[in-house]
């Protein structure tokens, strides 16, 4: 029978063009068997005879079970099965869905999404932006882009701006550093910045009571006199890291020319200790060794996280203001962000070679370091892979837990949530969009791990009933990140006990855990103007801090392995925390300090609290 | 010798063909899962589900084959033609009623004929003339070796009908266990639907014992049916022939000749 005539047969029957020709086979197998059987087989023994049919009428029903098709559910195994999907509508993500635009994809249609048909479009875009920008005059697109990422999340924005103080509208002007800009004032941004044409003159002139208006306003393109103008525009919270004046922040904040010599000494060996393909060596510099810590086999994790403490090594260069444009470590970073581009897979995963335990700590510190290089230099070149990474941890997340842990999917842990929320918030100041819900069930993970008798201390995992100071200090820090507020929108008496806690175990030689200290620095740094006790605690955690770290410190820049988890990052990984630590002091303004002295830091972090 | 030889090259044949498509069959559903997994309902096939079962599917497809070899083997020799030919019993008893073959003659018609009533009616003829006790006492005596061989196998029949099940239970206990060992292995606690797709594939295997043992236990009553119907009609046609062979049944037909007219109308 020809093909074109078993096709109608096929769709009548509802099989497969393929089954159709099977089946006409065996039906006329078994007319040739049983005439076989009775003729020329006539004579043979009964036995073999019924062998044969035996075998036959089991060929037919194998391939009657193989033609018929059933529908599965949920019952996993076998090959066929997709992938189970968890949905979940809960009241706080029912508020969070109404207020997201139909524009914001969610993650798992942004999953879906052609990688390059996406990076063409915003390729297009930035293109498009671009050529406006050359057409008209340069300083039209700061003001721009920060108004529309401010139109993004519309209703907390005023909520914001009143606890603020004038925050918002000054922050495209003082992106310019151009008197010019002040001045003319273009159109397109007249109604907002109308307001800040005066707004801009207030906090300079309040906050720099020595410093006379006009030689503020000086002052201000002499702060990075090349740089900032070639930058379309530059995130408020990183505009510290080239501020001239940047000695003067760190005596104001704590530090002195010991510390800011000694992320110069911990720079210089991480530059030598760099490879020549642009890696750092996790197993070079000693990762991977068994410790046991925490009584729990992790199998060696570490030795195969590059990316991991690349990323980590990459983010201590960013955060004293080096990157791949400028700066006395440009080659570094470059060829350090190139290892990453390399390493990247193609569903946007960075975590390299790295085994079970260590995967999706890599992948979250690399894409930690190319969020925040793209954010710093808003180099397009970067996209698709701040992108990429991005869409990897949002698909990465538990979709009703809220959390991450070592595989996509997992329900989640404290110590994971806060590299991932810090990637996020990076990513969103590359202009990547990160939908609410993401923060809405972030914000419910914080929440399952509160502990302690007013909710101020956190555990490791939702489970577990004793807090630790190193996840109280990490979930103080996400809340301040989620919230962005410096209180993390605590009660007074949660504040109080984590603060409390943390300021019980002040960093010592005693004990290196230079994780616990990275996000303890981190949060009681942007929490300390928030009450007295907490402006002291932070002074009195800085001493301690610079004390044990100055002292620490080898000869050679590095901070040595003694610390806690050192036996899985490895050398890079202790220097370069220990240099990130160190940096505190300028590697973020937090928004409540942008009426402060210091001339940049005048701009408000756009940053909108997401609806809740 | 050429039959087995062709019987030998037959089965090569039906292996290969038995291998071909079931390959094919994978090929399918490997082909087909990407499509399954577009549409909107995922599909499987029936096949494929089975496979899932566990270890535990081999042995009752073990079973399944050597009841198919049984009851083939059983439905051909219980064939009435292998048993009691009509044809035969009817013309033997003709023939002897009406005095057209004597004993030696009646014994070569049996002993020509294959059919186990020819056996039965051998044994009969060999006490000729003898009282019809005797006679009868020959007849069950053959009689119930023929019962007994018609019998054979069928216990086969219903060994697999009690062990299939077994087999599928033994193989659902084996996949709960694993289903119970991972769950309680990885960090699924609170994650149901891992316990019920394991327990689902488990269950597979009892499914496919059930499906052996519940057509094994139909045909086996049937066969047990067919092997009574068949002994009772044998014994009716040896006390026939009792009529006719024994010392009082020749007496009465020499008294009643009439009978044997009857006899031959009836024919």
């Amino acid at each position: 029978m020809p093909l074109h005539h078993i096709a109608p047969l096929a769709t009548l029957l509802q099989l497969p063009t393929f089954w159709i020709c099977v089946w006409i086979g065996l039906l006329t197998a078994t007319v040739a068997i049983i005439w076989l059987i009775r003729t020329r087989l006539r004579n043979i023994k009964s036995w073999q005879k019924c062998a044969i049919l035996s075998l036959w009428v089991h060929v037919l029903l194998a391939c009657l079970t193989a033609t018929v098709q059933i529908a599965v559910g949920s019952a996993g195994g076998g090959p066929g099965y997709g992938p189970p999907i968890q949905v979940a509508l809960l009241p706080d993500e029912l508020e969070a869905i109404a207020t997201s635009t139909d524009a914001t994809p969610t993650p798992l249609e942004e999953f879906e999404l052609d990688p390059d048909a996406t990076d063409v479009e915003t390729l297009k875009a930035a293109d498009d932006t671009s050529e406006v920008d050359e057409a008209e005059k340069p300083p039209a697109e700061p003001f721009e882009a920060p108004q529309l990422l401010a139109k993004a999340e519309p209703a907390p924005e005023p909520a914001v701006e009143e606890t603020k103080a004038e925050p918002e509208p000054a922050a495209p002007t003082l992106n310019e550093t151009d008197e010019q800009v002040a001045v003319e004032t273009p159109p397109p941004a007249a109604e907002p910045a109308g307001a800040p044409a005066d707004a801009t003159a207030k906090p300079l002139a309040s906050a720099a009571e020595s410093i006379a208006p006009t030689a503020a306003v000086a002052a201000a393109p002499a702060a990075s006199p090349v740089s900032l103008p070639r930058r379309k525009q530059l995130p408020a919270p990183y505009a510290a890291r080239f501020a001239a004046n940047r000695t003067e922040l760190v005596a104001a904040g704590g530090g002195n020319t010991q510390t800011e010599g000694a992320v110069r000494a911990a720079l210089n060996w991480l530059a030598a200790a760099q490879s020549k393909d642009g890696r750092w060596d996790a197993k070079r510099h000693g990762a991977g060794r068994e410790y046991y810590v925490l009584g729990q086999d992790r199998k060696g994790a570490g030795a195969q996280a590059d990316t991991g403490v690349t990323g980590l090594a990459l983010l201590s260069f960013l955060g004293a203001g080096h990157t791949h444009q400028e700066g006395l470590y440009q080659p570094h970073v470059g060829s350090g962000l190139e290892f990453l581009r390399r390493s990247q897979q193609p569903d946007g995963n960075l975590c390299g070679d790295a085994g079970l335990f260590a995967q999706m700590y890599c992948h979250s510190m690399a894409s930690f370091a190319v969020s925040e290089a793209m954010a710093m230099t808003d180099d397009e070149r970067l996209g698709p892979l701040v992108r990429g990474a991005t869409r990897y941890t949002i698909a990465a997340q538990h979709p009703t837990d809220g959390g991450w842990r070592y595989r996509p999917g997992d329900t989640g842990d404290t110590s994971q949530l806060g590299w991932q929320v810090m990637i996020l918030r990076s990513a969103e100041r590359c202009d990547v969009p990160v939908p609410p819900i993401i923060w809405t069930r972030v914000d419910r993970f914080l929440r399952q791990v509160e502990r302690g008798q007013a909710g101020g201390l956190a555990v490791y995992r939702p489970e577990e009933a004793r807090p630790t100071r190193t996840m109280t200090a990490e979930a103080l820090y996400c809340r301040q990140l989620v919230t962005g507020r410096a209180d993390g929108a605590l009660s007074p008496a949660a504040l109080r006990e984590a603060i409390g806690s943390l300021s019980a175990e002040p960093p010592s030689t005693a004990q290196v855990n230079l994780y616990y200290w990275y996000y303890a620095t981190l949060a009681l740094h942007r929490a300390q103007h928030t009450t007295p006790e907490a402006g002291e605690a932070w002074r009195r955690w800085n001493d301690a801090l610079t004390r044990t770290l100055l002292a620490t410190q080898n000869k050679d820049g590095s901070w040595p392995e003694t610390c806690i988890w050192a036996g899985y990052g490895g050398r890079v990984f202790t220097t370069a925390l220990g240099a990130m630590c160190l940096e505190v002091y300028y590697r973020y303004v937090p928004p409540e300090e942008s009426v402060d002295a210091s001339d940049i830091a005048a701009q408000p972090d756009w940053q909108a609290v997401p609806p809740r | 010798m050429d039959a087995r030889r062709a019987a030998i090259t037959t089965m090569a044949a039906l292996a290969a063909m038995l291998a071909a498509p079931l390959a094919s069959a994978a090929e399918e559903a490997i082909e087909a899962a990407p499509v399954a997994v577009e549409t909107t309902i995922p599909t499987t096939s029936l096949w494929q589900v089975l496979l899932a079962g566990g270890p535990l599917v081999i042995p009752i497809f073990v079973c399944s084959f050597v009841l198919m070899l049984v009851v083939f083997e059983r439905a051909m020799a219980l064939r009435r033609s292998r048993v009691i030919p009509k044809l035969f019993v009817e013309r033997f008893l003709l023939q002897i009623s009406e005095g057209a073959v004597d004993r030696q003659g009646a014994l070569e018609l049996c002993e020509e004929n294959t059919s186990l009533v020819a056996d039965v009616f051998a044994a009969a003829l060999r006490k000729w003339g003898k009282p019809a006790v005797e006679v009868e006492q020959a007849i069950l005596d053959e009689g119930e070796r023929a019962a007994s061989s018609m019998r054979r196998y069928l216990r086969a029949i219903n060994g697999v009908s009690t062990v299939c099940p077994l087999f599928g239970l033994l193989g659902t206990v084996w996949g709960m266990i694993e289903a119970f060992n991972e769950i309680a292995g990885s960090s699924a606690m609170g994650r149901p639907e891992l316990l019920a797709g394991g327990i689902g594939t488990a269950l597979m295997s009892t499914a496919a014992g059930l499906c052996v043992a519940i057509p094994a236990l139909i045909l086996y009553l049937y066969f047990i049916g067919r092997v009574d119907a068949l002994v009772m009609e044998l014994d009716r046609r040896g006390q026939d022939l009792v009529h006719l062979i024994s010392a009082e049944g020749l007496e009465d037909r020499r008294n009643r000749p009439v009978r044997t007219s009857k006899a031959k109308k009836a024919a």
